[in-house]
């Protein structure tokens, strides 16, 4: 994949330099560049953020566009330099709570970030400025699934034997509900029952999917039944036809987050800041919503609508839990080897 | 040892006439050379008899049977080819032992064959060397043995003298003609080089675009050849073409004495061989004779050469043994070209040649004029 | 020419070459000196690398049977894949080396074309292909009801491989092919060599260094696959370069994702010379 995301990126580099060159953007613009996910994502940004709220305040936003591995080991390789390439870079909550211990990433003024008011109290933290959010639920197909599943270990019944599927980019959110089912506590992934209770979900034939949008693929292609994944990615399949619901776990959904951080050698940072605002703004936050099925992280973008009914929780309301970022977020890289070494076996 | 006949053989592609119709009959032991310019078919042909070009039409048969329906690797056939076609990565005794390998022939009686092939093409001490590092001669002695090694039914010899020095070519040739007599095979041999194919044949079969222009032995094609094409290409001739009427050839405002006689009249063609022509001061036009002019006079050791203008634009060639009587002239001198009978060929407007119609009597021995012939009968 | 003006000659030549040399050697060793140097680096989870020298990583390596278990799937899977390679390719370059009509460009062209679309592309293709309710499943399904799962197999893998390396293959053995004489092949057939003998015993000996050319290149293409086992074998299959790009980019342990590469290098090397000294002296190129 590296091949085809490399020259895609390389393309997107010429593509975002060619207006640099062109002379189209007005003189007076300031330029700063966000490091995200391609596809969907990048295109709600700057149908919602870039072009509406930020190109306003006289400033352009160019994209640097790829998977977020590359993304966070480019921000590691540059750490050094005095200036970055990037001022925003997107990343999962766990990721930027590692980036934070590796002492990568600018502390934010909340007074530069007005919004940052608005965030969910529970959501908030002074390194990172979360974008997006979705409970992690289990997913089944309506049409084989009579009686869905309620929690995680339901998921070792001999009956789904070969017909559950995961994203293996996930791995470490499959860990946090295992941790979860297992311990009641979403930090407790290095547990030997956390990691017994993904061993057994692996021998009973476990379909482990390379990317989050094959899953959906997995579902509607009938060659699984039953899956682990955001509720947002449920009513985005459900919006592209594909024959799916969602169940909440009894043990409790982990919330999956993404957001957005600004390194500390980003070479503009007041634009940097600039965005993070507008990303906040309520205007944005529902358009994720409608688009993606994430949950706004703003309390002021109240949902409505055909989203509100595909979003709204059941009741009695599941239990939802926040991770704490700052214990997981040490055991990535273990846990990533233990999964490598031991689910990932045939 | 085995009798080959080729029945209205003939190779087309598309509308193109590659062979035309070939008939042939080859007698046990005989070696026939197929000779013509390159493109005249003659390869085709050999390689129709191989076994690695189809026919379009016609028959090949081996003592009577049809093979054209056998593969290459059953037809039983020994092939020597212009390149060799020595296999690069095996030694010689390796190429020699190659077709009896795959005939299974059992190891010792495969070593002591390949043992008497190397003997008899006196390759002993190059056995285990690898093909490039022999010389041409050495390299055409391995792939005649090849071809020997397997005692095939029929020898195929596709140009075998072309890619040696001139000076080796005489000796190989003679090399090839002995082993081919001592072997007693049946052999084709294709050429485009007539002092070769007069060396070594035992018939020949001159060839051109496609169509057998005449079959027969050296001294057939030589001394009544079918063709001017014949003529013109097995040994030397002075071809001029003119117009014939009553003892008379007329070419432009030269007129040529026949020292035949001939009934037609007409458009004609005249073959006049050099060596059989001689010089003598200018005289009277008796049969047998032109006027003319030496313009080069060339001595060539066993023979002298003369140039000799006959016309405004025409010129013949004189050849006579240094060893007879006759000197070399020189430039300027005028002379009178005299010939015999046996000098000259006529082919009408169709090609097809003229008959002399004097009565037998009158031909005399090669190598004497007519007008000695008259001379002396006075 | 006299030996002084050789020498001249040869020095000027020198002089001439030796920036375009040096520029070849600083790119070439470039890359492997700073691998080899970061891969006796020690990995920290917030310093990421930390500068020493240790062969912990190297250590790691060979301690652990699943990475020696990856490194034998990789050498499998490409030592699979040169052989189908070779099976598949001889016979295909011999019949395009010896064709000899109007359709010789239309088949090379056949085979040089797939190289003018991306490896990833292709292997969408195969995705399609293979996927569950793809071409081979509803086939399958249709015979034995049942289905075939092919995604994410070995197979897949190979078959992808096999796809993106035969034209490569093909081209090297068919240019060495050209180069033997046809004559070789009516001399052995006249001397009864039927067509598969005649093959065995003269085209396959001569065609060894182009073969053997064609079967290192496949090999080293298959050592260093990442794309086709990625998106073909799935998390489930490992083979080295997916590992390696995986220590290096989720886990950013450098050092170790160095030492993997600098180890999938020396294999790929050692391998590729005992091809060569297997081969017969006399049929090196």
């Amino acid at each position: 994949m590296s091949e085809c995301s490399l020259s895609r990126r390389a393309l997107l580099a010429g593509a975002a330099a060619t207006p640099l060159l062109g002379g189209t953007a007005r003189a007076e613009d300031e330029q700063m560049v966000i490091a995200t996910w391609g596809g969907d994502y990048a295109n709600l940004l700057r149908a919602n953020v870039d072009e509406p709220l930020v190109a306003p305040l006289h400033i352009k936003v160019v994209q640097d566009l790829g998977d977020e591995d590359p993304r966070v080991a480019k921000m590691y390789a540059q750490r050094r330099l005095p200036r970055g390439a990037d001022d925003v870079v997107c990343v999962q909550a766990v990721r930027a709570y590692e980036l934070e211990a590796s002492g990568l990433l600018e502390k934010l003024d909340a007074t530069k970030v007005p919004n940052m008011a608005h965030v969910v109290p529970n959501l908030r933290t002074d390194f990172y400025a979360p974008h997006i959010y979705s409970p992690q639920v289990i997913i089944y197909n309506p049409d084989k699934i009579k009686e869905p599943p309620k929690t995680f270990s339901d998921l070792l019944d001999p009956k789904y034997k070969g017909r559950v599927g995961v994203g293996d980019v996930n791995y470490f959110y499959i860990m946090m509900a295992a941790a979860l089912a297992t311990s009641g506590d979403v930090t407790k992934v290095d547990t030997a029952d956390a990691k017994a209770l993904a061993m057994k979900l692996n021998a009973n034939g476990l379909r482990l999917y390379p990317s989050t949008d094959s899953i959906g693929a997995g579902i509607k292609s009938g060659e699984i039944d039953v899956g682990i994944m955001w509720m947002a990615r449920v009513v985005m399949w459900q919006n592209a036809g594909i024959p799916v619901k969602a169940a909440f776990q009894t043990e409790g959904s982990v919330l999956y987050m993404s957001g957005m951080v600004v390194p500390k050698n980003a070479p503009n940072k007041p634009a940097a800041y600039k965005y993070l605002n507008a990303m906040l703004e309520a205007p944005a936050q529902r358009a994720f919503a409608e688009k993606m099925g994430y949950l706004p992280t703003v309390d002021n973008s109240p949902l409505s609508g055909k989203i509100s009914d595909q979003l709204a929780m059941p009741q009695p309301a599941p239990k939802l839990f926040m991770p704490d970022y700052s214990i997981v977020g040490k055991l990535q890289t273990d846990t990533s080897e233990w999964w490598k070494k031991n689910m990932q076996r045939s | 040892m085995s009798r080959l006949s080729l029945d209205r053989l003939e190779k087309r592609y598309g509308d193109t006439v590659a062979v035309g119709s070939v008939s042939l009959d080859i007698a046990e032991g005989e070696l026939v050379v197929l000779l013509g310019p390159s493109g005249c078919g003659k390869t085709t042909t050999l390689r129709m008899v191989a076994g690695f070009i189809d026919a379009t039409a016609g028959d090949v048969r081996l003592d009577g049977a049809s093979i054209l329906a056998l593969p290459p690797h059953r037809r039983e056939m020994g092939l020597v080819f212009q390149s060799y076609a020595l296999f690069p990565h095996l030694t010689v005794a390796r190429n020699i032992a190659f077709g009896l390998e795959m005939r299974g022939t059992p190891r010792p009686a495969r070593d002591a064959r390949v043992a008497e092939m190397l003997r008899l093409t006196r390759l002993e001490s190059l056995a285990d060397r690898l093909p490039r590092n022999l010389s041409g001669g050495q390299q055409q002695r391995v792939a005649l043995a090849r071809a020997l090694a397997i005692n095939p039914r029929v020898l195929l010899l596709d140009e075998p003298l072309s890619n040696l020095d001139a000076a080796l070519r005489a000796d190989v040739g003679r090399d090839i003609r002995l082993l081919q007599r001592a072997s007693g095979l049946t052999t084709i041999m294709v050429t485009h080089d007539q002092d070769e194919a007069m060396a070594m044949a035992d018939r020949l079969v001159v060839m051109k675009d496609g169509f057998v222009q005449q079959t027969g032995t050296q001294e057939e094609v030589y001394e009544r050849p079918a063709t001017p094409f014949v003529a013109g290409f097995i040994g030397r001739a002075n071809m001029l073409g003119g117009a014939l009427s009553d003892g008379i050839f007329a070419v432009e405002d030269t007129t040529l004495h026949l020292a035949g006689r001939y009934a037609a009249t007409g458009p004609a063609t005249l073959a006049l061989r050099p060596e059989r022509l001689s010089l003598g001061p200018p005289g009277p036009a008796v049969p047998g004779s032109v006027a003319g002019t030496v313009e080069l006079a060339s001595y060539l050791g066993a023979i002298r050469e003369h140039l000799v203008r006959i016309g405004p634009d025409r010129r013949i060639v004189v050849r006579d043994a240094t060893a007879g009587p006759a000197r070399l002239h020189h430039a300027g001198e005028s002379v009178a070209v005299r010939w015999g009978v046996d000098a000259e060929r006529l082919f009408d407007a169709a090609e097809m040649p003229l008959m002399d119609l004097n009565p037998p009597g009158w031909s005399v021995k090669p190598g004497h004029s007519r007008l000695d012939a008259i001379q002396q009968q006075q | 020419m006299d030996a002084a003006g050789e020498r001249r000659q040869g020095a000027a030549a020198a002089t001439f070459l030796a920036p375009a040399t040096l520029v070849v050697m600083v790119m070439l060793m470039a890359p492997l000196l700073l691998l080899l140097r970061f891969s006796l680096n020690r990995y920290d989870r917030t310093e990421l690398m930390i500068e020493t020298v240790t062969g912990a990583n190297y250590l790691r390596f060979f301690s652990d049977p699943f990475y020696i278990g990856v490194m034998r799937t990789t050498l499998a899977v490409a030592a699979l894949s040169t052989l189908l390679c070779l099976l598949l390719g001889l016979p295909l370059a011999y019949r395009l080396a010896r064709m000899q009509s109007r359709w010789k460009t239309a088949c090379m062209l056949g085979i040089v074309l797939p190289l003018f679309i991306g490896s990833t592309v292709r292997m969408v293709g195969w995705m399609i292909l293979f996927a569950h309710g793809g071409v081979i499943d509803a086939v399958a399904r249709w015979f034995n009801g049942r289905g075939m799962e092919v995604m994410y197999t070995s197979f897949a893998v190979i078959a992808g491989i096999v796809s993106i390396n035969l034209p490569f293959v093909v081209l090297t053995i068919q240019s060495t092919i050209e180069t033997i004489d046809t004559r070789l092949e009516e001399a052995a057939g006249s001397l009864g060599a039927p067509p598969a003998r005649m093959f065995w015993r003269i085209v396959w000996p001569l065609a060894l260094p182009g073969t053997a050319t064609a079967g290192i290149l496949c090999f080293i293409l298959a050592m260093n696959a990442y794309a086709t086992p990625y998106l073909l074998g799935g998390p489930r299959f490992q083979m080295m370069a997916p590992l390696l790009y995986w220590e290096f980019s989720t886990n950013n342990n450098w050092p170790f994702a160095s030492a993997l590469a600098l180890l999938l290098m020396t294999t790929t090397l050692l391998m590729t010379a005992c091809a060569n000294w297997i081969i017969p002296a006399r049929y090196r190129a």
